[in-house]
């Protein structure tokens, strides 16, 4: 229908000239007779310029080769050329174009000419070129990625940890060869699990769940802050190891984009640290034969139950039961050690009156302050029952009054104060709560070295300033009286100057002491 | 009074005998538990037994004590329990089975225990 539509001449004419297309018509011998407006808009020639002209003005930039068979095509074999070329504009800038030339002929199919038609793709060429550059760019990429990912792999499973990542909701998406080897079991029954809800379980030692807030990785999560635990965990067959964790949140610009958790079975670590506290536990319990033999012994002797005994007989007899008096009490205290690492002693808190223990264990130093001539005070206000443990809460007031005794020069002083905290607050840098009892012990002993200070409650450690004014101290008295408040709730620190003195804060907790099973008491000193 | 002393370390057996008679008692001793109970059969005056938890032979004072108690002639014996066994579940053991007081050998004097013992027999003839 479109053909047949009769259309004016000026109507065409209007058409050629507003084409985006390049539109010329040339004569049988290649020069212009008519070039519409896209040309001079293209090549950047005047409409003068072209018109007489050949395309070889913008053009002629191809081969030799390409030139003669165009013309071979068109001229001799009067057929459409149809490619891409190479052409120039006025200004020198090489653009790119698809053309078609065609020839026009007669009925008697004789040349009268060649109409053709050139499309500026430039701008297509460049874009093409881009989209190529990129392509290979995000390949090149792509590849950097693969090998990294492979490198990370081989690192993670040549590591000993288990490693487990996962994601903001909790599930896992890595899990590296030692997890699998320490959980039994495999990437795939792994990696898509909710971490870990039940595979494996988390338990204590005797087997009781852990709540999913108490795990390392929940805690991470909660508080954007690496953390600790150590726990166990239980396989599908029900075997149990233990385990230490630490988890790591991972924070991207303030968001929590998941937890990488990496464990390490402990079980040899365990069994060598309770082959230890066992050997302890065992040798304190054998000297404890031998010890009672020579205690028993020298009373006796000093009972004069073995005949009248001269002054410096005495004498020495009381050094000797003076010195397995000392050996009974790091006996004693060994044991306790290995009863608190082993975890077997008990905490049974009952109702309590923490001065009158305060007050025994003054009678009992009475001997050691009248020796030295210490000025001891003590102060109390409000009620001072509580729920306590009556033996471990002895054995701490003994260690604080004892220590303060041990490290004040002669004629120094010496106040225990025991009072109720009314409403919570902030004491020396430790917040109680309200309602705790808190015992305060403060000496013009020697005080404890600021360097030192962070290291007065770790197993065996005596202070340099006091190794040498008390041979008699064991390093382990603070370490128990920490490991009970741990054991049991409550609260031990001190704020000390060398030289100037130290002073002790005890707190237990409103609600009293934790209640613990166990096997075993702590010996009494 | 006559006591009977269970003990399997000789020499603090022979520092409790001692010790034991300078305070006025008749003193018997044994090492294991079948001797004991042997003594505990043959002497109907026995007013009182000391009694440690290790002993020679495969027997304990546990034995020792959970046979005595069984028997209506003996039960009213008071046992004393002088051992260096610490452990609250051991401790726990006696006193369940009837042991009147636990003692740890390291932590007392000879003459501590002795005149708990004393004091506690003196008691009880008050009460008879």
């Amino acid at each position: 229908m479109q053909r047949t539509l009769p259309l004016p001449a000026d109507v065409l004419y209007a058409a050629l000239e507003s084409s985006s297309n390049h539109i010329i018509i040339t004569d049988p011998e290649g020069k212009i007779v008519y070039a519409n407006k896209a040309v001079s808009h293209i090549t950047g020639y005047a409409p003068e310029e072209i018109l007489g002209s050949t395309p070889r003005l913008w053009g002629g930039l191809m081969s030799q080769a390409f030139y003669t068979e165009f013309w071979d095509t068109i001229k001799h074999k009067k057929r459409p050329f149809y490619g891409e070329i190479n052409n120039k504009r006025k200004n020198g800038e090489l653009y790119t174009a698809v053309s078609r030339v065609s020839p026009i002929l007669n009925e008697a199919q004789e040349l009268l000419g060649f109409i053709g038609t050139e499309e500026d793709i430039s701008n297509r060429k460049e874009y093409e070129r881009t989209l190529e550059h990129r392509t290979q760019e995000l390949q090149e990429t792509k590849t950097q990625i693969e090998q990294e990912k492979v490198r990370y792999q081989a690192l993670l499973n040549s590591i000993g940890d288990g490693v487990v990542a996962c994601d903001q909701t909790g599930v896992a998406i890595f899990a590296n060869t030692a997890a699998e080897t320490i959980l039994g079991l495999t990437q795939e029954q792994i990696v898509g699990t909710t971490w870990t809800v039940s595979n494996p379980t988390v338990v204590t030692e005797q087997g009781d769940p852990i709540p999913l807030a108490m795990r390392a990785h929940m805690q991470a999560k909660a508080t954007s802050k690496v953390a600790h635990a150590r726990y166990y965990y239980q396989t599908l067959s029900g075997k149990k190891i233990p385990v230490s964790v630490t988890a790591s949140p991972i924070v991207l610009e303030n968001l929590y984009l998941g937890t990488i958790i990496v464990f390490r079975d402990v079980t040899s670590e365990t069994l060598v640290d309770k082959a230890k506290t066992e050997f302890v536990s065992l040798a304190s319990h054998q000297l404890r034969t031998p010890l009672s033999a020579i205690n028993w012994y020298t009373e006796m002797l000093l009972a004069g139950d073995g005949g009248p005994l001269l002054a410096e007989q005495r004498r020495y007899l009381q050094e000797v039961a003076t010195a397995n008096a000392r050996m009974i009490q790091l006996v004693n205290s060994l044991l306790n050690v290995s009863r608190i690492e082993l975890g077997t002693f008990m905490v049974q808190p009952q109702t309590v009156d923490v001065l009158s223990v305060l007050r025994s264990v003054m009678d009992e130093l009475k001997p050691a302050i009248d020796e030295r001539r210490l000025h001891f005070i003590e102060t109390h206000e409000g009620a001072t029952s509580t729920q306590a443990d009556p033996i471990l809460l002895r054995a701490i007031i003994q260690n604080i009054l004892s220590n303060a005794v041990k490290y004040t020069p002669e004629e120094g002083h010496i106040s225990a104060g025991l009072r109720t905290i009314p409403s919570a607050q902030e004491i020396a840098g430790v917040s109680v709560p309200a309602g705790s009892t808190l015992l305060t012990v403060t000496d013009t002993g020697y005080g404890i070295p600021e360097n030192q200070a962070h290291k007065i409650f770790t197993k065996l450690f005596r202070a340099d300033n006091v190794q040498e004014k008390d041979t008699q101290g064991t390093g382990l008295g603070l370490y128990i009286v920490k490991s009970i408040c741990q054991a049991a709730g409550g609260g031990i620190w001190f704020t000390s100057k060398e030289n100037q003195g130290s002073t002790f804060y005890f707190f237990i907790p409103p609600g009293g002491m934790q209640a613990k099973m166990g096997t075993k008491q702590l010996a009494t000193s | 009074m006559d006591i009977l002393v269970i003990e399997d370390e000789k020499p603090l057996l022979d520092a409790i005998t001692i010790k034991l008679e300078k305070n006025g008692f008749t003193t018997f001793v044994a090492r294991t538990c079948e001797q004991a109970i042997s003594i505990l059969e043959s002497h109907p005056t026995l007013q009182a037994v000391w009694l440690d938890h290790y002993l020679i032979g495969e027997h304990t004072g546990i034995d020792f004590i959970a046979q005595a108690k069984q028997h209506p002639e003996y039960k009213h014996i008071p046992i004393f329990v002088v051992t260096n066994t610490g452990g609250t579940e051991k401790q726990q053991t006696y006193i369940r089975l009837g042991a009147e007081r636990y003692y740890i050998k390291s932590n007392h004097r000879l003459d501590e225990i002795i005149l708990d013992i004393q004091k506690y027999l003196t008691k009880k003839t008050q009460r008879s």
